[in-house]
Protein backbone atom coordinates (compact mmCIF):
# COMPACT_ATOMS: atom_id res chain seq x y z
CA UNK A 1 0.00 0.00 0.00
CA UNK A 2 1.38 3.44 -1.26
CA UNK A 3 1.34 6.16 1.36
CA UNK A 4 2.88 8.67 -0.40
CA UNK A 5 3.45 8.66 -4.28
CA UNK A 6 6.46 10.90 -5.22
CA UNK A 7 8.18 11.71 -8.19
CA UNK A 8 12.00 11.27 -8.73
CA UNK A 9 13.92 13.40 -11.05
CA UNK A 10 17.33 12.95 -12.06
CA UNK A 11 18.94 16.54 -13.20
CA UNK A 12 21.96 14.83 -14.33
CA UNK A 13 20.59 13.14 -17.14
CA UNK A 14 17.79 15.29 -18.37
CA UNK A 15 18.61 16.75 -21.65
CA UNK A 16 15.88 19.05 -21.88
CA UNK A 17 14.07 17.57 -24.59
CA UNK A 18 10.94 18.14 -22.86
CA UNK A 19 8.99 15.18 -24.22
CA UNK A 20 7.65 14.84 -20.28
CA UNK A 21 5.78 18.54 -20.71
CA UNK A 22 4.21 17.53 -23.89
CA UNK A 23 3.25 13.94 -22.97
CA UNK A 24 1.44 15.55 -19.70
CA UNK A 25 0.11 18.44 -21.84
CA UNK A 26 -1.21 15.56 -24.50
CA UNK A 27 -2.53 12.89 -22.16
CA UNK A 28 -4.50 15.67 -20.09
CA UNK A 29 -5.61 18.07 -22.98
CA UNK A 30 -4.43 21.05 -21.79
CA UNK A 31 -4.78 24.27 -23.26
CA UNK A 32 -2.61 26.69 -24.45
CA UNK A 33 -0.43 27.93 -21.71
CA UNK A 34 -1.51 25.58 -19.34
CA UNK A 35 1.78 23.65 -18.07
CA UNK A 36 1.29 20.86 -15.34
CA UNK A 37 4.80 19.85 -15.48
CA UNK A 38 7.63 22.09 -17.13
CA UNK A 39 10.69 22.10 -18.19
CA UNK A 40 12.75 24.64 -16.39
CA UNK A 41 16.24 25.87 -18.48
CA UNK A 42 18.50 26.65 -15.36
CA UNK A 43 21.22 29.04 -16.92
CA UNK A 44 23.91 31.29 -15.20
CA UNK A 45 27.72 32.44 -14.97
CA UNK A 46 29.67 34.09 -17.49
CA UNK A 47 33.98 34.14 -17.52
CA UNK A 48 35.75 34.37 -14.51
CA UNK A 49 39.24 35.71 -14.41
CA UNK A 50 41.64 32.83 -13.57
CA UNK A 51 45.62 34.33 -12.92
CA UNK A 52 46.19 35.86 -16.57
CA UNK A 53 43.41 33.74 -18.26
CA UNK A 54 39.58 34.13 -18.83
CA UNK A 55 37.83 30.75 -18.71
CA UNK A 56 34.39 30.24 -18.68
CA UNK A 57 32.43 29.53 -16.05
CA UNK A 58 28.50 28.77 -17.36
CA UNK A 59 26.65 26.62 -15.46
CA UNK A 60 23.52 25.40 -17.17
CA UNK A 61 21.21 22.45 -16.13
CA UNK A 62 17.39 21.43 -17.15
CA UNK A 63 14.85 20.58 -13.77
CA UNK A 64 11.46 19.14 -14.21
CA UNK A 65 8.79 20.04 -12.07
CA UNK A 66 4.91 19.25 -11.92
CA UNK A 67 3.35 19.27 -8.19
CA UNK A 68 5.46 17.43 -6.02
CA UNK A 69 2.15 16.39 -4.13
CA UNK A 70 3.43 17.95 -0.62
CA UNK A 71 3.03 16.08 2.31
CA UNK A 72 2.24 19.53 4.07
CA UNK A 73 0.64 21.02 0.77
CA UNK A 74 0.26 24.93 1.13
CA UNK A 75 -1.75 25.03 -0.96
CA UNK A 76 -4.82 23.27 0.19
CA UNK A 77 -4.47 24.66 3.62
CA UNK A 78 -4.98 28.12 1.82
CA UNK A 79 -7.49 27.39 -0.14
CA UNK A 80 -10.26 29.68 1.54
CA UNK A 81 -13.04 26.49 0.06
CA UNK A 82 -10.97 23.57 0.61
CA UNK A 83 -11.12 22.79 -3.21
CA UNK A 84 -7.82 21.15 -2.34
CA UNK A 85 -7.79 18.13 -0.81
CA UNK A 86 -4.90 15.11 -0.21
CA UNK A 87 -5.63 11.16 -0.94
CA UNK A 88 -4.60 8.47 1.31
CA UNK A 89 -1.79 7.63 -1.32
CA UNK A 90 -0.59 10.89 -1.34
CA UNK A 91 -1.83 12.52 -4.42
CA UNK A 92 -3.20 16.10 -3.96
CA UNK A 93 -6.50 16.69 -6.03
CA UNK A 94 -8.00 19.90 -7.41
CA UNK A 95 -11.76 19.75 -6.92
CA UNK A 96 -13.05 21.93 -9.67
CA UNK A 97 -16.66 22.41 -8.83
CA UNK A 98 -15.50 24.11 -5.32
CA UNK A 99 -12.93 26.30 -6.93
CA UNK A 100 -13.99 29.84 -6.89
CA UNK A 101 -11.09 30.97 -8.95
CA UNK A 102 -9.76 33.48 -6.41
CA UNK A 103 -5.80 31.77 -7.37
CA UNK A 104 -4.46 32.33 -3.96
CA UNK A 105 -3.09 28.60 -3.92
CA UNK A 106 -1.41 29.91 -7.34
CA UNK A 107 0.89 32.51 -5.13
CA UNK A 108 0.60 29.69 -2.11
CA UNK A 109 3.21 27.00 -4.42
CA UNK A 110 6.38 27.57 -4.42
CA UNK A 111 6.88 24.59 -6.70
CA UNK A 112 4.14 27.12 -9.17
CA UNK A 113 2.34 23.90 -9.71
CA UNK A 114 -1.27 25.61 -9.67
CA UNK A 115 -1.79 26.51 -13.36
CA UNK A 116 -5.09 28.68 -13.33
CA UNK A 117 -7.59 27.36 -16.42
CA UNK A 118 -9.31 29.50 -18.46
CA UNK A 119 -11.54 27.59 -20.28
CA UNK A 120 -12.67 26.44 -16.95
CA UNK A 121 -12.42 29.46 -14.69
CA UNK A 122 -10.29 27.46 -11.98
CA UNK A 123 -7.01 26.02 -10.69
CA UNK A 124 -5.84 23.13 -12.48
CA UNK A 125 -2.97 20.94 -11.45
CA UNK A 126 -1.36 17.64 -12.13
CA UNK A 127 -3.41 15.24 -10.80
CA UNK A 128 -0.38 11.99 -10.70
CA UNK A 129 -2.23 10.39 -13.86
CA UNK A 130 -4.21 8.88 -11.11
CA UNK A 131 -5.96 6.21 -13.32
CA UNK A 132 -3.17 5.47 -15.15
CA UNK A 133 -1.49 4.46 -11.48
CA UNK A 134 -4.34 2.86 -10.11
CA UNK A 135 -4.43 0.76 -12.86
CA UNK A 136 -0.59 -0.54 -12.41
CA UNK A 137 0.88 1.77 -15.41
CA UNK A 138 3.17 5.15 -14.92
CA UNK A 139 2.43 8.53 -15.07
CA UNK A 140 2.86 10.12 -18.82
CA UNK A 141 5.50 12.14 -17.69
CA UNK A 142 7.58 9.15 -16.85
CA UNK A 143 6.39 6.61 -18.98
CA UNK A 144 7.58 9.30 -21.61
CA UNK A 145 11.33 10.22 -20.86
CA UNK A 146 13.29 8.93 -23.44
CA UNK A 147 16.34 9.39 -20.72
CA UNK A 148 14.66 7.71 -17.59
CA UNK A 149 15.27 11.01 -15.68
CA UNK A 150 11.98 10.43 -14.39
CA UNK A 151 10.65 7.75 -11.99
CA UNK A 152 7.84 7.31 -9.72
CA UNK A 153 6.75 5.47 -5.96
CA UNK A 154 6.31 5.14 -2.72
CA UNK A 155 8.32 7.91 -1.29
CA UNK A 156 9.73 5.69 0.93
CA UNK A 157 10.78 3.08 -1.94
CA UNK A 158 12.25 6.12 -3.79
CA UNK A 159 14.32 7.91 -1.19
CA UNK A 160 15.71 3.77 -0.52
CA UNK A 161 16.99 3.55 -3.74
CA UNK A 162 17.82 7.46 -5.34
CA UNK A 163 18.85 9.36 -1.27
CA UNK A 164 16.91 12.14 0.06
CA UNK A 165 17.70 15.25 -1.48
CA UNK A 166 14.93 17.44 -2.74
CA UNK A 167 16.49 20.28 -3.25
CA UNK A 168 18.99 21.80 -5.82
CA UNK A 169 18.84 25.64 -7.13
CA UNK A 170 16.38 27.46 -7.71
CA UNK A 171 14.17 25.13 -5.67
CA UNK A 172 12.78 26.34 -2.35
CA UNK A 173 13.94 25.29 1.23
CA UNK A 174 11.69 21.91 1.06
CA UNK A 175 11.03 22.96 4.98
CA UNK A 176 8.37 24.76 3.45
CA UNK A 177 6.08 22.15 1.92
CA UNK A 178 7.62 18.49 2.28
CA UNK A 179 7.35 18.32 -1.10
CA UNK A 180 7.31 14.45 -2.40
CA UNK A 181 10.35 14.65 -4.36
CA UNK A 182 13.74 13.05 -4.55
CA UNK A 183 16.70 14.95 -7.01
CA UNK A 184 19.53 13.56 -8.10
CA UNK A 185 21.58 17.04 -8.89
CA UNK A 186 23.31 18.21 -11.88
CA UNK A 187 26.73 18.56 -11.38
CA UNK A 188 26.50 22.16 -12.04
CA UNK A 189 23.76 22.68 -9.19
CA UNK A 190 26.18 23.11 -6.26
CA UNK A 191 27.76 26.17 -7.89
CA UNK A 192 24.61 27.54 -9.46
CA UNK A 193 23.58 29.88 -7.05
CA UNK A 194 26.77 31.59 -6.57
CA UNK A 195 27.28 32.06 -9.96
CA UNK A 196 23.80 33.54 -9.93
CA UNK A 197 21.79 30.99 -12.27
CA UNK A 198 18.03 31.22 -12.79
CA UNK A 199 15.39 30.33 -15.04
CA UNK A 200 16.38 31.04 -18.54
CA UNK A 201 12.97 30.22 -20.65
CA UNK A 202 9.91 31.83 -18.84
CA UNK A 203 8.27 32.50 -22.04
CA UNK A 204 8.36 28.61 -22.07
CA UNK A 205 7.12 27.96 -18.40
CA UNK B 1 -0.15 43.33 -12.82
CA UNK B 2 -2.83 45.57 -13.91
CA UNK B 3 -5.68 42.43 -13.90
CA UNK B 4 -4.98 42.89 -9.59
CA UNK B 5 -7.17 45.62 -9.78
CA UNK B 6 -10.01 44.35 -8.29
CA UNK B 7 -7.34 43.40 -4.98
CA UNK B 8 -5.86 47.04 -5.46
CA UNK B 9 -9.45 48.38 -4.86
CA UNK B 10 -11.06 46.23 -1.89
CA UNK B 11 -7.44 46.50 0.52
CA UNK B 12 -7.51 50.21 0.10
CA UNK B 13 -11.00 50.63 0.34
CA UNK B 14 -10.76 48.31 3.07
CA UNK B 15 -8.00 49.61 5.06
CA UNK B 16 -9.63 53.51 4.49
CA UNK B 17 -12.65 52.29 5.92
CA UNK B 18 -10.93 50.96 8.56
CA UNK B 19 -8.95 54.26 9.33
CA UNK B 20 -11.73 56.37 9.03
CA UNK B 21 -14.41 54.26 11.73
CA UNK B 22 -10.77 54.59 14.36
CA UNK B 23 -9.35 57.90 13.72
CA UNK B 24 -13.15 59.87 13.27
CA UNK B 25 -14.74 57.61 15.74
CA UNK B 26 -12.75 56.86 18.40
CA UNK B 27 -13.08 60.82 19.46
CA UNK B 28 -16.86 60.78 18.90
CA UNK B 29 -17.13 57.86 21.14
CA UNK B 30 -14.80 58.81 23.62
CA UNK B 31 -14.07 62.04 23.99
CA UNK B 32 -16.07 64.36 26.19
CA UNK B 33 -18.61 66.67 24.89
CA UNK B 34 -16.48 69.82 26.20
CA UNK B 35 -12.96 68.27 24.24
CA UNK B 36 -14.89 68.40 21.07
CA UNK B 37 -16.50 71.53 21.76
CA UNK B 38 -19.85 70.76 19.97
CA UNK B 39 -22.14 67.67 20.47
CA UNK B 40 -20.57 64.14 19.24
CA UNK B 41 -23.24 62.05 19.00
CA UNK B 42 -25.38 63.59 16.32
CA UNK B 43 -21.45 63.05 13.97
CA UNK B 44 -21.17 59.36 15.22
CA UNK B 45 -24.07 58.05 12.38
CA UNK B 46 -22.19 59.99 9.17
CA UNK B 47 -19.19 58.55 10.33
CA UNK B 48 -20.18 54.72 11.01
CA UNK B 49 -22.19 55.10 7.63
CA UNK B 50 -19.48 56.33 5.37
CA UNK B 51 -17.44 54.05 7.24
CA UNK B 52 -19.67 50.90 6.31
CA UNK B 53 -20.11 52.17 2.61
CA UNK B 54 -16.51 51.78 2.36
CA UNK B 55 -16.89 48.50 3.76
CA UNK B 56 -19.50 47.50 1.17
CA UNK B 57 -17.58 49.12 -1.49
CA UNK B 58 -14.83 46.95 -1.25
CA UNK B 59 -16.63 43.49 -0.50
CA UNK B 60 -18.56 44.21 -3.94
CA UNK B 61 -15.25 45.17 -5.86
CA UNK B 62 -13.79 42.44 -4.20
CA UNK B 63 -15.51 39.79 -5.80
CA UNK B 64 -14.12 40.76 -9.53
CA UNK B 65 -11.51 38.78 -8.38
CA UNK B 66 -13.27 35.54 -8.26
CA UNK B 67 -13.84 33.51 -11.14
CA UNK B 68 -16.71 32.21 -9.63
CA UNK B 69 -18.35 34.50 -7.61
CA UNK B 70 -21.35 32.84 -6.65
CA UNK B 71 -19.17 30.27 -5.10
CA UNK B 72 -17.93 32.53 -2.69
CA UNK B 73 -20.72 31.37 0.12
CA UNK B 74 -17.93 28.48 0.87
CA UNK B 75 -15.06 31.03 1.41
CA UNK B 76 -15.60 30.69 5.21
CA UNK B 77 -15.07 26.94 5.15
CA UNK B 78 -11.15 27.17 6.03
CA UNK B 79 -10.55 28.90 9.06
CA UNK B 80 -8.41 26.58 10.77
CA UNK B 81 -5.97 27.06 8.07
CA UNK B 82 -6.31 30.02 5.59
CA UNK B 83 -5.53 33.30 6.03
CA UNK B 84 -7.75 34.24 3.25
CA UNK B 85 -11.33 32.72 5.15
CA UNK B 86 -10.03 34.79 7.87
CA UNK B 87 -9.95 37.81 6.53
CA UNK B 88 -13.42 37.42 5.48
CA UNK B 89 -14.36 36.15 8.77
CA UNK B 90 -13.18 39.42 10.29
CA UNK B 91 -14.59 41.62 7.22
CA UNK B 92 -17.71 40.15 7.62
CA UNK B 93 -17.78 40.73 11.82
CA UNK B 94 -16.44 44.58 11.21
CA UNK B 95 -19.54 45.18 8.92
CA UNK B 96 -22.05 43.55 11.17
CA UNK B 97 -20.40 45.76 14.10
CA UNK B 98 -20.98 48.49 12.16
CA UNK B 99 -24.31 47.74 10.80
CA UNK B 100 -25.53 47.04 14.25
CA UNK B 101 -24.00 50.34 15.75
CA UNK B 102 -25.77 52.13 12.48
CA UNK B 103 -29.01 50.78 13.43
CA UNK B 104 -29.27 51.65 16.62
CA UNK B 105 -27.75 55.22 16.45
CA UNK B 106 -30.56 55.60 13.69
CA UNK B 107 -33.23 54.82 15.63
CA UNK B 108 -31.57 56.26 18.68
CA UNK B 109 -31.23 53.29 21.24
CA UNK B 110 -29.42 51.98 23.06
CA UNK B 111 -27.33 53.43 25.68
CA UNK B 112 -23.86 54.59 25.74
CA UNK B 113 -22.38 51.43 27.10
CA UNK B 114 -23.65 49.62 24.10
CA UNK B 115 -22.46 52.10 21.25
CA UNK B 116 -19.10 51.91 23.14
CA UNK B 117 -19.04 48.23 22.96
CA UNK B 118 -20.28 47.98 19.78
CA UNK B 119 -17.75 50.86 18.67
CA UNK B 120 -15.01 48.41 20.43
CA UNK B 121 -15.89 45.02 19.02
CA UNK B 122 -16.25 46.88 15.58
CA UNK B 123 -12.86 47.87 16.11
CA UNK B 124 -11.21 44.71 17.56
CA UNK B 125 -12.46 42.94 13.82
CA UNK B 126 -11.30 46.13 12.37
CA UNK B 127 -7.57 45.43 13.33
CA UNK B 128 -7.81 41.90 13.20
CA UNK B 129 -9.41 42.25 9.57
CA UNK B 130 -6.15 44.56 8.47
CA UNK B 131 -3.59 42.40 10.15
CA UNK B 132 -5.20 39.06 8.68
CA UNK B 133 -5.63 40.69 5.10
CA UNK B 134 -1.77 41.44 5.34
CA UNK B 135 -1.14 37.86 7.11
CA UNK B 136 -3.10 36.29 3.15
CA UNK B 137 0.48 37.48 1.47
CA UNK B 138 2.76 36.76 3.95
CA UNK B 139 3.84 33.51 2.77
CA UNK B 140 7.05 31.65 2.68
CA UNK B 141 6.69 31.58 -1.24
CA UNK B 142 6.74 34.81 -2.31
CA UNK B 143 9.93 36.19 0.17
CA UNK B 144 9.19 39.66 -1.22
CA UNK B 145 5.94 39.88 0.93
CA UNK B 146 6.68 37.85 3.71
CA UNK B 147 8.45 40.65 5.82
CA UNK B 148 7.07 43.25 8.40
CA UNK B 149 6.61 45.49 5.81
CA UNK B 150 3.39 43.71 4.08
CA UNK B 151 1.50 44.74 7.63
CA UNK B 152 3.33 48.27 7.82
CA UNK B 153 2.28 49.19 5.11
CA UNK B 154 -1.50 48.31 5.18
CA UNK B 155 -2.22 49.95 8.28
CA UNK B 156 0.01 53.15 7.55
CA UNK B 157 -2.57 52.94 4.61
CA UNK B 158 -5.38 52.64 6.70
CA UNK B 159 -4.27 55.49 9.22
CA UNK B 160 -2.79 57.77 6.42
CA UNK B 161 -5.82 57.94 4.40
CA UNK B 162 -8.41 57.64 7.25
CA UNK B 163 -6.41 59.95 9.24
CA UNK B 164 -7.02 62.50 6.35
CA UNK B 165 -10.64 61.70 5.60
CA UNK B 166 -11.24 62.28 9.32
CA UNK B 167 -9.28 65.98 9.20
CA UNK B 168 -11.45 66.74 6.62
CA UNK B 169 -14.92 65.62 8.12
CA UNK B 170 -14.11 67.15 11.33
CA UNK B 171 -12.77 70.13 9.07
CA UNK B 172 -16.17 70.45 7.53
CA UNK B 173 -17.93 69.80 11.12
CA UNK B 174 -18.02 72.43 13.98
CA UNK B 175 -15.08 70.44 15.82
CA UNK B 176 -12.72 73.19 18.06
CA UNK B 177 -9.30 74.00 16.22
CA UNK B 178 -7.23 72.39 19.01
CA UNK B 179 -8.46 68.79 17.99
CA UNK B 180 -8.38 69.51 13.91
CA UNK B 181 -4.90 70.46 14.72
CA UNK B 182 -4.02 67.63 17.17
CA UNK B 183 -5.55 65.52 14.33
CA UNK B 184 -3.31 67.43 11.09
CA UNK B 185 -0.45 66.68 13.08
CA UNK B 186 -0.90 63.18 13.64
CA UNK B 187 -1.71 63.53 9.89
CA UNK B 188 1.91 64.75 9.19
CA UNK B 189 2.89 62.63 10.95
CA UNK B 190 1.73 59.45 9.57
CA UNK B 191 2.35 60.73 5.76
CA UNK B 192 5.65 61.03 6.63
CA UNK B 193 6.08 57.70 8.35
CA UNK B 194 4.43 56.13 5.03
CA UNK B 195 7.04 58.55 2.98
CA UNK B 196 10.14 57.01 4.96
CA UNK B 197 8.92 53.23 5.07
CA UNK B 198 7.85 53.27 1.25
CA UNK B 199 11.14 55.21 0.62
CA UNK B 200 13.54 52.64 2.96
CA UNK B 201 11.28 49.51 3.13
CA UNK B 202 8.99 48.74 -0.02
CA UNK B 203 10.24 45.50 -1.89
CA UNK B 204 12.35 45.64 -4.67
CA UNK B 205 12.78 49.24 -5.25
CA UNK B 206 12.89 50.69 -1.82
CA UNK B 207 17.25 51.45 -0.54
CA UNK B 208 16.80 48.68 2.01
CA UNK B 209 13.96 46.77 0.82
CA UNK B 210 13.98 43.06 -0.16
CA UNK B 211 15.47 41.47 -3.84
CA UNK B 212 13.57 39.01 -5.09
CA UNK B 213 16.01 35.92 -5.32
CA UNK B 214 16.03 33.18 -8.48
CA UNK B 215 12.74 30.85 -8.14
CA UNK B 216 10.50 28.96 -9.91
CA UNK B 217 8.22 32.17 -9.98
CA UNK B 218 7.79 34.05 -12.86
CA UNK B 219 9.50 37.40 -12.52
CA UNK B 220 7.16 40.41 -11.47
CA UNK B 221 6.50 43.49 -13.88
CA UNK B 222 6.99 45.91 -10.82
CA UNK B 223 8.14 49.34 -12.41
CA UNK B 224 10.34 51.29 -10.87
CA UNK B 225 8.34 54.53 -11.98
CA UNK B 226 5.60 53.18 -10.15
CA UNK B 227 7.39 53.60 -6.63
CA UNK B 228 8.94 57.24 -7.50
CA UNK B 229 5.06 58.13 -8.47
CA UNK B 230 4.48 57.44 -5.38
CA UNK B 231 7.06 58.49 -3.13
CA UNK B 232 6.21 61.85 -5.38
CA UNK B 233 2.41 61.59 -4.33
CA UNK B 234 3.50 60.91 -1.04
CA UNK B 235 5.51 64.11 -0.72
CA UNK B 236 2.74 66.32 -2.21
CA UNK B 237 0.45 64.94 0.34
CA UNK B 238 2.89 65.92 3.07
CA UNK B 239 3.59 69.79 1.41
CA UNK B 240 -0.34 70.60 1.38
CA UNK B 241 -1.03 69.31 5.14
CA UNK B 242 2.37 70.94 6.30
CA UNK B 243 0.47 74.08 4.28
CA UNK B 244 -3.09 73.60 6.14
CA UNK B 245 -0.47 73.55 9.65
CA UNK B 246 1.35 76.67 8.54
CA UNK B 247 -1.96 78.40 7.55
CA UNK B 248 -3.04 77.88 11.38
CA UNK B 249 -6.74 76.51 11.83
CA UNK B 250 -7.97 78.88 14.12
CA UNK B 251 -8.25 82.25 11.95
CA UNK B 252 -11.72 83.14 10.08
CA UNK B 253 -11.59 81.53 7.12
CA UNK B 254 -8.44 79.33 7.70
CA UNK B 255 -10.70 76.17 8.54
CA UNK B 256 -11.98 75.69 5.18
CA UNK B 257 -8.41 76.03 4.02
CA UNK B 258 -7.64 73.13 6.45
CA UNK B 259 -10.53 71.52 5.32
CA UNK B 260 -9.49 71.80 1.23
CA UNK B 261 -5.93 71.00 2.18
CA UNK B 262 -6.63 67.72 3.78
CA UNK B 263 -9.03 66.95 1.05
CA UNK B 264 -6.29 67.33 -1.51
CA UNK B 265 -3.53 65.65 0.79
CA UNK B 266 -6.28 62.58 0.81
CA UNK B 267 -6.21 62.73 -2.70
CA UNK B 268 -3.07 63.10 -3.17
CA UNK B 269 -2.59 60.26 -0.91
CA UNK B 270 -4.96 57.87 -2.40
CA UNK B 271 -3.45 58.21 -5.74
CA UNK B 272 0.17 56.88 -3.72
CA UNK B 273 -1.59 53.97 -2.52
CA UNK B 274 -2.99 52.51 -5.70
CA UNK B 275 0.37 52.88 -7.36
CA UNK B 276 2.20 51.19 -4.45
CA UNK B 277 -0.44 48.90 -4.48
CA UNK B 278 -0.04 48.23 -7.62
CA UNK B 279 3.83 48.29 -7.16
CA UNK B 280 3.01 45.69 -4.37
CA UNK B 281 1.17 43.26 -6.66
CA UNK B 282 3.56 43.64 -9.84
CA UNK B 283 6.01 42.24 -7.84
CA UNK B 284 5.32 38.54 -8.57
CA UNK B 285 4.44 37.05 -11.59
CA UNK B 286 1.55 34.62 -12.28
CA UNK B 287 2.16 31.32 -14.49
CA UNK B 288 0.68 30.72 -17.69
CA UNK B 289 -2.36 32.55 -18.60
Amino acid sequence: MVSQYAFYFDAAACSGCKACQVACKDRSDLGPGILWRRVYEVAGGGWEKKGQVWVPSVVAYNVSMACNHCRNPVCGLSCPVKAIWKRADGIVFVDESLCIGCRYCEWACPYTALRFNPATNTVSKCDFCFDAVDAGKPPACVASCPQRALDFGDLADLRKRYGDIRRIHPLPDPSQTDPALVLKPHRDAERAAERAAEVANWEEV
Amino acid sequence: MLKEWPLVAFTIAGQTAFGLFLIAGAPLFFFRDPALGAPARGSRLPVILTALGLMAAASFLSFFHLRHPLRAFRVLTNIKTSWLSREILFELGFMAFLAVLAFLLWKGVGQEGLHKSLFAAAGLCGVLFVLSMSRVYMMKAVPVWDHAYTPASFFLTAFMLGGLAAAAFFGSWPAPPPLLRSLLVCCLALVAAGFLAALFLAPEHGVFGFKAAASLSPPGSAAAALHFARLALLSGGFVAVAAALAKGVSAPGSKSVAVFAAAAAFLLVLAAEVLGRFHFYGQIGRPGP
